[in-house]
């Protein structure tokens, strides 16, 4: 059998291109360098999974077709990590950042480098440094191993930075990466908190626990938000966490938490059987009484577990040396006369018909859309 | 003022050598020595080469491979670069001055390579299979596959749909352990004829037709007859088919 | 590949793209169908009822894309879908094989 070659042939032409584009010596000098193109045609899923700054990056908007997009294809430059005048590197691995802005979460790989300044994550490829601390900004690391959907366990390091601030990292060397991060933090002059244990954290709490909070209960729950531009009271689906210092609820689709309230303004709560909309009629509503600025609020929540929320909240307000205030009556601001604090704030009094400025604002008529 | 280079390739020499106006669009192509080793440029814009038309880029490969070969022809061992490798000066300027600092920075590890190059060609080797071929084979030879054949005769209309499914999923099991099995006796054999192998990405190709290995190989063009015996053995096999072509510079082992 | 649809198609890409999800719904389907039948929770009628269910779809999708003429069209989606998962799997959190990959390539290009 004889190689084939024709030099006007197409025949051999694809073998070229193969070796033209990605293979050869590869010089580190200032390059000029050509976009890498992935075009966008209609629909480009690859894009919409790497997320939209990368998308940006690589210059998606631009309108190529299918005879450009062949030769620029995988011709992406690696670039060095910008490491600084004197910044030397102790550890040099692998491993990935769990990145979330709004609702783009994701696991970015890179390089890892740990320097005597700081540690840092790079993308080669797009020349990013996707995450980077200062060795002062760290505050404590914790390790919990958690099981993928690879169903392989790996070991999630949880990095505590100042700003109250948690990153999930993925090593390749996590012991390693543990290590020396603790001696070189410690030599900076800043003293690590090594009793953290990574308990009840998960990707979701680690993205707004504050310092020094810790979850005592937290259940999926769902939660009325208030009405809002053109949107009505709507239920929406989510997460329920009592911490020590603040009961907060996270917003499954948004990924974040859009209600809170300290725990020394919780007044009490109560459950009833209501009909949430016309298809979910008998849910367990549990209703939370809290202070906020001065004047006494309710917070709707509906789940399996509301009874059991009742129970911790009244036995935390009864803690704090209060008496659960669903007995509690007020007066009426209008009549003078008095009734149940929730009937008042829920459904106005029912001698003179005043209705809270908040209940007012829920049974105003939905802004019109234009 | 042309503040840029395209670079084709690197070879070993020591003349500041001009080789006509072989170059991409015609371009003048010369050497830029350092010591005995020098790279081959021609003189351009600080902007890639890009265009919409395919026919361009074409041409512009064509000739930015037929640069690596003349130089190869000439000097007997080169480094060929990718496409679009520009070397753009800095605020000074003096380009020139980068290339000859880069080879410097890097002859040794240049000057191995080259060795390691020398009187080297690359060659391309694909091995395909007709899956429906094989498949036949498979379902004729193996135990299990004939068993479940039969039973599928037997069955009625909707029974025997599913238990169709059932032999495609076995016959697809059976099939990739078999691309497997020759995938290694391929690569040994291949390996035993070449100076070093990569295995490169497998190419998607026309129903029934499936890729097995797709080798870029490195070898000497005197004794690449070795291969093609070899290859030769392997495309006479029913069902199998074989891509060999060559010989080119050695982009993928630089 | 990306998957390929261009503006003076885009009725044509649009459902081709339909289709190759229905297909791929389609192949999960058949593939829990078999499951069921292997673990043996299914009676005989059952598994005759399944079968010819599964068929008349893959007629009727045939007969779709005979009459469209969308054969091509939905392989090439296919195809593209392929390489965009074997993407996303490649790149999501595996530091091991990525650093496998970054030696190889170190190494090329020494």
């Amino acid at each position: 059998m004889e190689p084939v070659r024709d030099w006007k042939g197409r025949a051999t032409l694809v073998d070229l291109l193969d070796r033209v584009f990605d293979k050869g010596v590869v010089i580190h000098l200032d390059l000029i360098i050509s976009v890498a193109g992935i075009p966008l045609l209609g629909v480009n899923l690859r894009a919409a999974l790497a997320g939209m700054e990368t998308m940006l990056e690589y210059g998606m908007m631009q309108d190529m077709d299918m005879k450009t997009r062949m030769w620029e294809a995988e011709h992406r430059r690696k670039k060095e990590a910008p490491l600084l005048e004197g910044e030397e590197v102790i550890l040099n691995t692998f491993g990935s950042y769990y990145y979330m802005k709004g609702i783009y979460n994701a696991w970015k790989s890179g390089r890892l480098y740990l320097t005597n300044l700081r540690l840092m994550l790079y993308q080669q490829d797009i020349a990013e440094i996707v995450f980077e601390a200062p060795l002062t900004n760290i505050t404590g690391i914790a390790v919990r191993k958690e099981s993928s959907f690879t169903g392989k366990d790996k070991d999630i390091v949880y990095l505590y930075l100042e700003g109250k601030k948690i990153a999930r990292l993925n090593v390749l060397e996590t012991e390693e990466l543990r290590r020396n991060l603790e001696r070189l933090v410690e030599e900076a002059g800043v003293t690590l908190d090594r009793a953290l244990s990574a308990e009840g954290l998960d990707e979701t709490t680690s993205s707004f626990l504050m310092e020094g909070e810790q979850v005592s209960c937290q259940g999926k729950m769902w939660y009325l938000m208030p009405k809002s531009g053109i949107m009505v009271e709507t239920w929406r689906p989510g997460r329920l966490y009592l911490t020590n210092t603040r009961l907060c609820w996270w917003n499954d689709f948004d990924k974040r938490i859009v209600f809170q309230v300290p725990v020394d303004k919780i007044s009490g709560s109560t459950v009833e059987i209501k009909n949430i909309s016309p298809v979910l009629r008998g849910q367990e509503v549990l209703d939370l009484i809290y202070g906020c600025n001065g004047s006494k609020m309710i917070a709707s929540f509906s789940g399996k577990s509301a009874e059991d929320w009742k129970k911790a909240l009244n036995e935390l307000v009864a803690s704090q040396g209060q008496a659960p205030e669903d007995r509690e009556k007020e007066t009426c601001p209008q009549c003078g006369s008095r009734a149940l604090a929730k009937e008042l704030l829920q459904k106005g009094c029912a001698k003179c018909g005043w209705v809270s400025p908040r209940l007012q604002k829920r049974m105003a008529p939905v802004l019109k859309a234009r | 003022m042309a503040e840029g280079r395209y670079v084709y390739c690197v070879a070993a020499d020591s003349k500041a050598a001009r080789l006509g106006n072989i170059g991409i669009e015609d371009n003048q192509v010369y050497a830029i020595p350092y010591q005995d080793i020098t790279a081959v440029v021609h003189a351009c814009a600080p902007t890639p080469y890009e265009s919409q038309d395919k026919e361009v880029v074409d041409k512009w490969v064509v000739a930015h491979e037929r640069v690596i070969e003349t130089v190869q022809e000439e000097l007997g061992a080169v480094l060929p670069l990718g496409f679009d490798t520009i070397i753009q000066g800095n605020d000074q300027g003096n380009v020139e001055q980068k290339v000859r600092d880069w080879l410097k920075e890097h002859y040794e590890k240049l000057k191995d390579t080259l060795d390691r190059v020398k009187g080297k060609r690359e060659y391309v080797v694909q091995v395909s299979w007709d899956t429906k071929t094989i498949a036949k084979e498979l379902i004729g030879s193996d135990q299990e596959l004939k068993d479940l054949h039969q039973q599928i005769k037997a069955k009625s209309k909707g029974a025997a749909y599913m238990y169709r499914q059932t032999l495609e999923k076995l016959l697809g099991a059976k099939l990739e352990q078999e691309a497997n099995r020759r995938f290694h006796d391929f690569y040994d054999k291949i390996g035993s004829c070449v100076d070093e192998m990569k295995v490169e990405k497998l190419k998607k190709e026309e129903q029934p037709r499936q890729m097995l290995m797709n080798l870029s190989c490195l070898g000497d063009p005197k004794e690449i007859h070795t291969l093609g015996g070899e290859l030769e053995r392997i495309s006479n096999m029913t069902g199998f088919f074989v891509r060999f072509t060559g010989p080119w510079p050695p982009y993928s082992f630089v | 590949m990306p998957i390929d649809i261009h503006e003076d198609n885009l009725k044509h890409g649009l459902l081709g793209l339909v289709i190759a999800l229905v297909e791929i719904i389609r192949d999960a389907l058949k593939h829990q169908a078999l499951r069921r039948m292997e673990g043996g929770s299914l009676t005989d009628e059952e598994v005759e009822r399944l079968g010819s269910a599964l068929e008349e779809i893959d007629i009727a999708i045939d007969h779709i894309k005979e009459e469209q003429g969308l054969s091509e069209t939905v392989n090439s989606v296919r195809d593209g879908l392929d390489d965009i998962v074997d993407d996303v799997l490649d790149q999501m959190v595996n530091p091991e094989r990525w650093a496998r990959e970054m030696k190889e390539e170190e190494n090329k290009n020494g």
